[in-house]
């Protein structure tokens, strides 16, 4: 019993670490307008951080599993006209899998993803998996060379420091012990914020803990 | 007769710098509540506001001092709706295209995200436009009402200086005759001298201090009546001849004071001369409702009265101004001089 208070602890206080790492919203980040599906991503990466991701367009897969689009059900049609310029992308790392739903867009030519977590291995099917709130996160996508990529999500920090010096206006609300908080702007006010963070003159503003640099395996010669 | 402020001059005494000062600091504070959302404040919040301030200020001063003034002051509402709904239309859609990109290009830095959609931009200028309108219509009727009340006021003022200014021309006038009248008795060394300057002193009483209110009631007017003339018979030794008729159906019946002595001095000192036989003075009073009817005809001696026609014409003419003062367009005068019989008739009907 004992054990498990303090596994369950420092679950929360590793939850609470990643969590404060990157912004998280209740909206995804892009507008429907900006959305601008890449057929490069898809494949077998590698990170720095030796975990392996593996994307994979979700038409494609949304399409192999429903052969009939007869027997597709109606909120499925729904989920596939949402996601259809989308990705699935599962992160391994130590033979453990993250699978995330990814929205690329872009803002003035620079290319960006929204990311919702699909499934996450370790609390599957746990009781814990109940309370948490599937929240967006936004990440920059810089490629570097033709078989290499960054991925910089944005880090609540920098976000933190904008609020600090009441420069930001943007709905949020803070949540938690650890009182980080999670934006509750709609999607328009996400990607217009973007937009205009993309120009400001803010100092290391893609400074972040979260960030990956991509080579593709499965690349052709 | 009156130098009334004239009605073209009593919009002039607007504070326009107040109003705006006003106008603006209150909207300042209400935006600034909307759009920090009943929070504290933050810097940017100030700056935002300040900016939709200035966004909203054009056409709100195109409407209160170009649109309004122009077409909904001059009741032509028609081209005033058009004109206001395209002022709204106009600066809400350049406020919509033009005000984020401008705010965003002045500070670069400063995200201006979470405040208002389109569409609450366009509710917001609809309100401050129809608000600011009817504030200005206020303000406007405000000092429209003041002037009024200053006019009334002074129009009033100009009245009670007209009637103090009779009520001296008739006092000093009755009280030159009263003395005569003394003087005579003194010069005869009559013993009831001392009963006259009671008498006297009673009416003078109420001339100088109880009539100096806006109305009395009649039956100290017909009290007043009385002793004039028992005050009178003092003067004139052996004459009889009078009567006074009094048909009174309230004696509390209101009336403006010192009506009726002036028309009774008048028969006293232009009637009673010479052969006391041929002298009367007939007065009939009578009161039903809101009507008051006064009629004195007394002998006429015109062709023996060498007094000044202007002396004699003096008490009328007060009373006439009186009446045009007090009574407007509720009382008739009429004199009338025939048969030697000298006939002056007044009613007044106190209904308004």
């Amino acid at each position: 019993m004992e054990i498990m208070k303090t596994r369950s602890l420092i679950l929360l206080c590793l939850l609470a670490f990643f969590s404060s790492c990157i912004v998280k919203s209740i909206q995804p980040f892009y507008i429907a307008e900006a959305t601008e599906y890449q057929t490069h991503l898809i494949g077998e990466w590698t990170d720095d951080k030796k975990a392996t991701w593996t994307v994979v367009s979700f038409k494609d897969m949304f399409l192999e599993d429903n052969k009939d689009w007869a027997k597709v059900s109606d909120e499925d049609k729904v989920a596939y006209q949402k996601y259809k310029d989308g990705y699935f992308i599962i992160r391994t790392k130590n033979d453990k899998e993250s699978v995330f739903m990814a929205m690329p867009f872009k803002i003035d030519e620079q290319l960006f993803m929204d990311f919702i977590p699909f499934d996450y291995e370790d609390i599957s099917n746990d009781l814990v998996s109940q309370h948490l709130l599937r929240t967006h996160s936004v990440a920059k996508i810089d490629t570097l060379e033709s078989n290499t990529l960054n991925i910089t999500w944005l880090d609540e920090s920098r976000l933190t420091d904008l609020f600090k010096k009441d420069k930001l206006k943007l709905k949020h609300e803070k949540v938690g012990i650890d009182e980080s908080f999670v934006l509750t702007a709609t999607s328009k006010e996400l990607y217009a914020f973007l937009k205009k963070y993309m120009k400001a003159d803010i100092e290391n503003k893609w400074e972040s803990s979260e960030k990956y640099t991509l080579t593709k395996t499965n690349a052709q010669p | 007769m009156l130098n009334l402020n004239p009605y073209f001059n009593k919009l002039n005494n607007h504070r326009p710098f107040l109003f705006n000062l006003v106008l603006w600091f209150c909207s300042f504070v209400i935006l600034l509540f909307i759009f920090s959302k009943g929070q504290k404040p933050i810097k940017i919040d100030y700056i935002y506001t300040i900016g939709f301030l200035i966004s909203v200020a054009i056409p709100v001063v195109i409407n209160l001092y170009i649109i309004v003034p122009q077409f909904l002051k001059k009741e032509k509402y028609v081209f005033f709706g058009l004109a206001f709904t395209a002022n709204l239309i106009l600066f809400t859609q350049l406020h919509i295209w033009f005000f984020e990109p401008l705010i965003d290009t002045l500070f670069p830095n400063y995200f201006f995200m979470s405040y208002f959609s389109n569409t609450r931009y366009i509710v917001i200028f609809s309100i401050f436009l129809i608000s600011t309108t009817l504030l200005k219509l206020s303000e406007d009727w405000f000092y429209f009402n003041q002037n009024e009340n200053k006019t009334l006021k002074t129009q009033n003022e100009l009245i009670q200086l007209q009637l103090a200014s009779l009520r001296s021309q008739i006092n000093p006038h009755f009280l030159f005759n009263s003395l005569n009248v003394i003087y005579a008795l003194a010069i005869q060394k009559k013993e009831n001298i001392k009963d006259a300057i009671v008498q006297l002193s009673d009416i003078l009483r109420y001339v100088i201090y109880d009539s100096n209110t806006q109305r009395v009631m009649l039956k100290e007017e017909i009290k007043l009546l009385k002793n004039y003339m028992d005050f009178q018979k003092f003067r004139v030794q052996g004459f009889d001849n009078i009567h006074l008729k009094a048909t009174i159906e309230n004696e509390n019946f209101k009336i403006y004071p010192m009506l009726l002595l002036p028309l009774v001095e008048n028969s006293f000192k232009h009637g009673i001369k010479g052969n006391l036989e041929d002298t009367f003075i007939n007065i009939e009073l009578n009161q039903q409702g809101d009507m008051f009817y006064f009629k004195i005809e007394n002998n006429s001696l015109k062709e023996n009265d060498n007094s000044s026609n202007e002396k004699y014409g003096v008490g009328l003419e007060n009373i006439q101004k009186n009446l045009e003062i007090v009574y407007p367009n509720n009382h008739t005068f009429i004199t009338n001089e025939t048969n030697n019989i000298f006939t002056v008739q007044l009613t007044i009907n106190t209904q308004p």
